[in-house]
């Protein structure tokens, strides 16, 4: 990860009338860092994004964008951002590559660069057989990647995504996950979605929201974690040995292993190892529990009230 | 190119892509069509008696009146969705996002509406030209008629915009600015009833536009359509940045 730190908040504050919807919320992000921001509805998840993305003004606090900040120097600090709110921002009645080419030049992209500009965000969205339809003759699915689109194709350093697979069939979201991976390796990107495994497939650090205050903000590093089942033990010394294993937990049913990188890589050097040692593998399974019953234990109940 | 000009082309194709535009033009063209031909039928039916007026009083000045009527009620159909449809659909939000300010998203929409208008002036000030094959027409009337036409025009259009900027809802938007036209428009009567009062004389656009339609060029009468179109405008500007801080 490269430490270049590519969006900075700090004391975000905002009213709706007499009600404070967000009570200082700090975020910073930095090139290669893909954050989850997590939150029951009406958390202020879109408020914060909105605000991040200066459609919305924040009455306290401040924004700053690959350096510049959103309220003096807007212009410069909005090119290097791209925003896909939770309704994609289509105009319907225009064609799909014409709405891309003002996309792209809006966001400053010039005339001479514009065509290469959106046949490239056309080609990573899977676009290039619709770029002549009208976008209201789109299905939805599609509409959703039209959206992405837009937020991509002047290549903006930051990217907010408010529900970026809603909408989209399992082939997609994968697809659409992978395409996030790949921008979130030189760029910085903010998820926000509902979906728990999808921000634990992406994330590289998680925020929870609740009534407008961050109760939540880690890497997800330390919650990444396998669980796996043997017929024989192994013990836990053999298990914490596999490459990529940081720690190791009994759990009533069979182990948990916290992991420092990719679950997959991990998964795939315990089977290794537990066919080469004969352990008798039964079960290897990403466990996203943790993050579950986190997010259920800070935004619910006692621990959410004490917190808010 | 700034992001203004960018977004001004967005909107223009935009604009000229809806049918309501290009219905709104053959309506006004037709109109228009529909009253030059009345007012010629009305001139030659009785033309040893409106001689002495001439053809430039009786037909030309005339159908400028007409025009400046139609104009009123055709451009909220025009200006309706400038910005309330975008504020409805959330894509004044997404435009917030983009590196144009308010302002320019403003001014963005107000210039692509102006070229449909642009365009319905157009029309109506090459029909009466048609006049010089047959018909000697004062050129000057004509000009301050077409520059009047065009400063009252350009004032709804701001006003049009405006009422677009307070509302979600085009439909209401369009009768706001036909009630807020129609009020300016009709001042002038009000005044009739109290001759005392020169503010609601002062205040009518009718009244505003006699000077041009008689070939004077007041100065303040283009500073009063002037301003009311900069006030307009800037109303505009002012309620998009309000909902950007305050919705």
């Amino acid at each position: 990860m490269n430490d270049t730190v590519l969006l900075a908040a700090h004391g975000l504050v905002r009213y709706y009338g007499a009600r404070q919807a967000l009570f200082d919320v700090d975020i910073v992000l930095a090139r290669g860092e893909i954050l989850g921001l997590l939150g029951q509805n009406g958390a202020g998840k879109s408020t914060t994004l909105q605000i991040l993305c200066g459609a919305l003004a924040a009455h306290g606090g401040r924004v700053e964008i690959g350096g510049h900040a959103l309220a003096s120097a807007a212009r410069q600090a909005k090119a290097l951002l791209g925003y896909l709110p939770e309704i994609p921002p289509l105009y319907r009645d225009m064609r799909v590559d014409d709405y891309l080419v003002a996309c792209a030049r809006v966001h400053g992209v010039a005339a001479n660069a514009a065509a290469q500009a959106v046949a490239r965000a056309r080609q990573r969205c899977g676009l290039n057989d619709v770029g002549a339809r009208l976008v209201s003759h789109l299905s939805k699915g599609y509409q959703q990647r039209v959206g992405i689109a837009q937020a991509i194709v002047h290549e903006p350093q930051v990217l907010v995504l408010d529900e970026p697979t809603a909408g989209l069939d399992p082939a997609q979201i994968r697809d659409v996950r992978e395409l996030i991976r790949e921008l979130g390796r030189e760029r910085a990107i903010i998820v926000s979605t509902h979906i728990l495994p999808e921000v634990r497939a992406l994330a590289s650090r998680f925020m929870i929201l609740h009534h407008g205050r961050v109760v939540h903000d880690a890497p997800a590093s330390g919650m990444r974690r396998l669980r796996v089942r043997t017929r024989h033990t192994p013990g836990a010394a053999a298990l914490a040995a596999i490459a990529g294993v940081t720690e190791v937990t009994a759990s009533p049913r069979g182990w948990l292993l916290t992991v420092d990188g990719e679950p997959e890589a991990a998964a795939e050097a315990f089977a290794v190892a537990a066919v080469a040692a004969g352990w008798g593998v039964l079960e290897i399974d990403p466990d996203f529990d943790d993050l579950e019953h986190l997010f259920m234990e800070l935004t619910s109940g006692a621990a959410a009230s004490a917190a808010a | 190119m700034t992001s203004f000009a960018a977004l001004f082309t967005l909107e223009s194709q935009r604009l000229f892509r809806r049918p309501l535009a290009w219905l709104v033009l053959c309506l006004g063209a037709a109109l228009m069509a529909l009253f030059y031909m009345m007012l010629m039928v009305r001139y030659l039916d009785n033309e040893p008696q409106l001689r002495a007026a001439g053809v430039t009083a009786e037909l030309l000045v005339r159908y400028f009146g007409s025009a400046a009527l139609i104009a009123l009620l055709l451009t909220p159909l025009i200006t309706m969705q400038a910005i309330a449809s975008d504020q409805r659909d959330g894509m004044l939000r997404f435009l917030f996002s983009t590196p144009a300010s308010s302002a320019h998203i403003v001014f963005a929409k107000l210039a692509a509406v102006l070229c449909l208008v642009g365009l319905l002036w157009a029309i109506i000030a090459l029909m009466p030209l048609t006049l010089l094959w047959g018909a000697p027409i004062d050129l000057g009337v004509y000009a301050t008629n077409l520059l009047g036409l065009a400063l009252f025009m350009i004032m709804h259009a701001c006003l049009g915009v405006m009422c677009s900027a307070l509302t979600r809802q085009p439909v209401a938007a369009a009768m706001f600015a036909l009630v807020v036209s129609l009020s300016l428009w009709l001042a002038e009567f009000a005044q009739r009833l109290d001759r005392d009062s020169n503010l609601l004389g002062g205040i009518s656009t009718l009244t505003r536009l006699r000077g041009f339609a008689l070939g004077v060029l007041n100065f303040a009468d283009m500073v009063y359509f002037s301003a009311l179109a900069l006030v307009c405008a800037a109303v505009a500007v002012w309620a998009v940045e309000g909902t950007r801080r305050y919705a």
